[in-house]
């Protein structure tokens, strides 16, 4: 019984895994660069809505949205000003660039809010739970799964079904030629880099709502989306589903059977995969 | 002449321990570490375009190797620096089969993943002293007096020894196969160029050289720990020494690390703003000047950057 | 109208076009012809503004040499580039519609699209990928339609295709010639239908033009002469 339970508390930890995922899919899908500070845009997201719940005394309901309108305005903003500037045939300075940012955050934060340990208060919804059968299931993990896989669905929707998915796809396949379809793929990036900054930004959230966060937690938040894109496989969202659930189960397991392994049989499982299967679990045969 | 003023200036800086106090000492230490550090960065990411966000995994497992080799072997501190230097070689060889299947970002970051798991797995390790650490047994193998220029010229050597490397290197035709693979994967294939032994080769090259100067680092400090050795803070001034001073430019990591510690101590009294600076420095250069410091004096130093064209 | 004027292309250090004029009337056909190399998709793609260009490029009195491509393709600049350039992930419909993305006003739809390429229609839900040579010809020049430009630019639209898919794509475009004030530009390897499928050609050799004149009676030992550079004064 205690299995299930840790399994199902892996799938749904695995849905906030798959989100972090998720936005650093989308910019590398789109953009083919990685955001070395996806991790830190997660905390930075987190201490902004800690400080303005918790210090400004502003209610969740009011701060989520205004933090990830903050986030996502953020990100265009960055994007407009900066990453595209450094776009070319060379992924890496853009990887470096991100890198800046990443450190740049991280100790603004530290200045800024300490090393302390900090969390977001959801009051008695933290510790609610419902009894299915022998097994107890937090209703907060379960919104968090829910909202996970709402966003995932709604993503995949507006990505085939809406002319701002039909750009982006396009943007992503060709991002020269684009332009003759009266496209301006620095607005599409910028748009893609909001939207993966207030996905960031919503999961970095939803951790501090589950657990605690430091300023140097940014740099776990990358690994671990990193290794669901990998994992899952590069290039869909829904390889970052799987990546997602799979590696929150992983860990899951590896906390019950070795309390004190940390994120360690997650980052072991990304060297099992990239030896058995590297193109990722949903992934077919990559090119690059 | 212009090796005539190096060879003067690896003179100047060879007799410091002889005129300077300690504390000069151990920052002309740490200064010639940080640059055979980012020299050894430097050779796969500037010249080869193999960047990598995990080399910290390497300063630490430097340092374990000579505590190591220092402890179980018995083996004076002075020649288990270098073979520390091999250990991490060695390891670089045996990692590279599994990352070599990620290409360029992925293999950024699954370097990182790589020196994390490191990290974690010597902290539980009791072999090697766990969280808390090791002492360096070896350390009475010198006289108290000789510890601090001992770990100088150590670093001294791992600092004139990783340049000329990237020197010697570059002024080959393996500088050349590199470069061209860098520059054009299809087309170096087509000239004969093998890419996979051509990275492995200058990953292994930096990864021991980089283990070779943690080992120094940990040597000067007597006791390491997983906190310490595998400190994120490595590859954050490694990247952006070599980042600001000049990617794929010999005298970038000299350039670079000017500038930091310049900065460091500087803004010695304000915190981590320095490393907020450091950060956004960074990231002004590549906006700006994409070369490093190292561009603007492109007449006096040798340089293996090819003009980017521009968009 | 379309009026080039001391035009010059760089790709980069590379430069692909030398001092390039001519002039094209509204409602004419106009075949680019020239070597491979001689600057022919340079030349489209510096119309587009995917080339840096300096120079005067005007399409209908407004000069548009200096703006972006996306604001060219809304002055009604259109592409149908070289190797179709399809996008992949994205359904022959898909790809249709995006090709209207300007909303431009104008006689091209879905439609009237599928109505040119029937095949489409019945492909219209397929990733455009998976979709053979010619019939990706086809959802480029669709897609291209779609803009409903006053300056429709072909690149090689029979390049790679079998005689007979070609020839159908050439029926196609001959359907359509001379319907509206549309202006089209052809670049095509074949000189002898180039020039029956034209009003007007100019001929490039190494980045410039050697040749220009009207296509109807034109002289074609003299365009083959220009066309492989040999001196025949």
């Amino acid at each position: 019984m205690i299995w299930i339970e840790t399994l199902i508390n892996g799938l749904l930890l695995g849905g906030l895994y798959a989100l972090f995922g998720l936005g650093l899919s989308l910019i590398f899908g789109v953009m083919k660069i990685a955001n070395i500070a996806h991790g830190e845009m997660a905390i930075g997201g987190a201490f902004l809505a800690i400080a303005t719940a918790n210090f400004i005394g502003l209610p969740l309901v009011l701060t989520v949205p205004i933090i990830l309108l903050m986030a996502w305005g953020f990100g265009f903003a960055l994007q407009m000003a900066v990453i595209n500037r450094v776009l070319g045939s060379d992924p890496m300075p853009p990887l470096l660039m991100t890198f800046g940012l990443s450190i740049v955050v991280q100790n603004l934060l530290v200045e800024m809010f300490g090393a302390d340990n900090r969390s977001l208060d959801i009051g008695a919804l933290g510790t609610a739970s419902i009894q299915i059968g022998n097994t107890s299931l937090g209703v907060f993990p379960l919104l968090m799964f829910a909202i996970a896989l709402a966003l995932f669905g709604a993503l995949h929707w507006s990505l085939h079904h809406t002319r701002w998915g039909r750009n982006l796809r396009a943007t992503s396949d060709d991002p020269e030629i684009v332009g003759m379809m009266g496209i301006d793929r620095r607005r599409v990036f910028a748009m893609v880099m909001g939207l993966s900054a207030a996905l960031a930004a919503l999961s970095g959230m939803m951790l501090a709502m589950r657990g605690s966060i430091t300023p140097f937690s940014g740099g776990e938040r990358l690994l671990i989306a990193f290794e669901v894109i990998v994992i899952g496989g590069l290039g869909s969202i829904w390889g970052s589903l799987i990546g997602g659930l799979v590696l929150g189960i992983v860990h899951v397991i590896g906390l019950r059977l070795d309390p004190a392994s940390g994120p360690l049989y997650g980052h072991l499982l990304l060297l099992v995969i990239l030896l058995a299967k590297p193109e990722g679990l949903a992934g077919k045969a990559r090119s690059r | 002449m212009t090796r005539i003023l190096a060879i003067g200036a690896v003179l100047i800086l060879a007799s410091l321990p002889f005129w300077a106090d300690r504390g000069v000492i151990f920052l002309g230490m740490e200064i010639l570490v940080v640059v055979a550090l980012a020299q050894a960065w430097n050779l796969p990411a500037g010249y080869g375009g193999l960047l990598s966000l995990g080399h910290h995994g390497f300063v630490g497992l430097g340092g374990y190797a000579l505590y190591v080799l220092s402890r179980d072997l018995g083996m004076h501190v002075l020649v288990a620096i270098p073979l520390a230097g091999v250990v991490t070689a060695i390891f670089a060889l045996f990692i590279a089969p599994i990352l070599f299947r990620l290409r360029e970002v992925y293999f950024a970051v699954g370097m990182w993943v790589a020196a994390e798991i490191l990290r974690i797995l010597v902290s539980r390790s009791d072999w090697l002293g766990g969280a808390s650490g090791l002492p360096l047994s070896g350390a009475r193998d010198l006289p108290r007096a000789w510890m601090g220029p001992s770990a100088y010229w150590m670093a001294l050597t791992a600092a004139v020894g990783t340049t000329l490397l990237v020197w010697a290197l570059m002024r080959s035709s393996f500088g050349l196969r590199l470069r061209a693979l860098r520059d054009d994967e299809a087309a170096a294939r087509a000239i004969g160029v093998k890419p996979h032994r051509v990275r492995l080769i200058v990953f292994v090259l930096s990864a021991g050289a980089t283990g070779m100067a943690g080992a120094t680092m940990f040597f000067s400090s007597l006791f390491i720990s997983p906190l310490a050795a595998f400190d994120m803070g490595w590859i954050v001034t490694i990247v952006f020494v070599t980042l600001i001073g000049g990617l794929g430019r010999l005298s970038g990591p000299f350039l670079g690390a000017a500038f930091y510690f310049l900065l460091r101590e500087g803004l010695a009294d304000y915190g981590n703003w320095y490393l907020i600076a450091l950060g956004a420095a960074a990231m002004a250069i590549m906006l700006v000047l994409p070369g490093g410091l190292a561009s603007l004096s492109d007449r006096f130093t040798p340089s293996f950057t090819k003009t980017k064209e521009q968009p | 109208m379309l009026e080039v004027e001391g035009l010059d292309a760089f790709y980069g250090d590379f430069q692909a076009l030398f001092d390039i004029g001519f002039t094209q009337k509204s409602g004419e056909t106009l075949a680019l012809i020239g070597a491979n190399g001689a600057g022919k998709s340079s030349l489209l793609h510096s119309i587009c503004g995917l080339t840096s260009e300096t120079g005067t490029i005007r399409l209908n009195g407004a000069e548009i040499g200096k703006l972006p491509p996306k604001v060219r393709a809304e002055l009604g600049v259109s592409l149908s580039p070289e190797g179709r350039r399809m996008f992949s992930s994205l359904t022959v419909r898909e790809n249709l519609q995006i090709g209207a993305n300007t909303g431009r006003p104008g006689p091209w739809s879905l439609d009237r699209v599928t109505e040119l390429f029937p095949i489409l229609e019945e492909f219209a839900n397929r990733p455009a990928s998976l979709l053979s040579g010619g019939q990706q010809q086809m959802v480029a020049i669709g897609r291209a339609l779609m803009a409903n430009p006053d300056l429709l630019l072909l690149d090689e639209v029979s390049l790679g295709l079998a005689p007979v898919v070609a020839e159908e794509v050439m029926a196609a475009l001959a359907s359509i010639r001379g319907e509206s004030q549309m202006m089209t530009i052809l670049v095509e390897q074949d000189v002898s239908r180039a020039i029956a499928a034209s009003d007007c050609f100019v001929c490039l050799l190494e980045g410039r033009v050697v040749l220009d004149g009207v296509s109807e009676g034109a002289d074609l030992g003299a365009i083959g002469h220009a066309y492989f550079g040999e001196d025949d004064a």
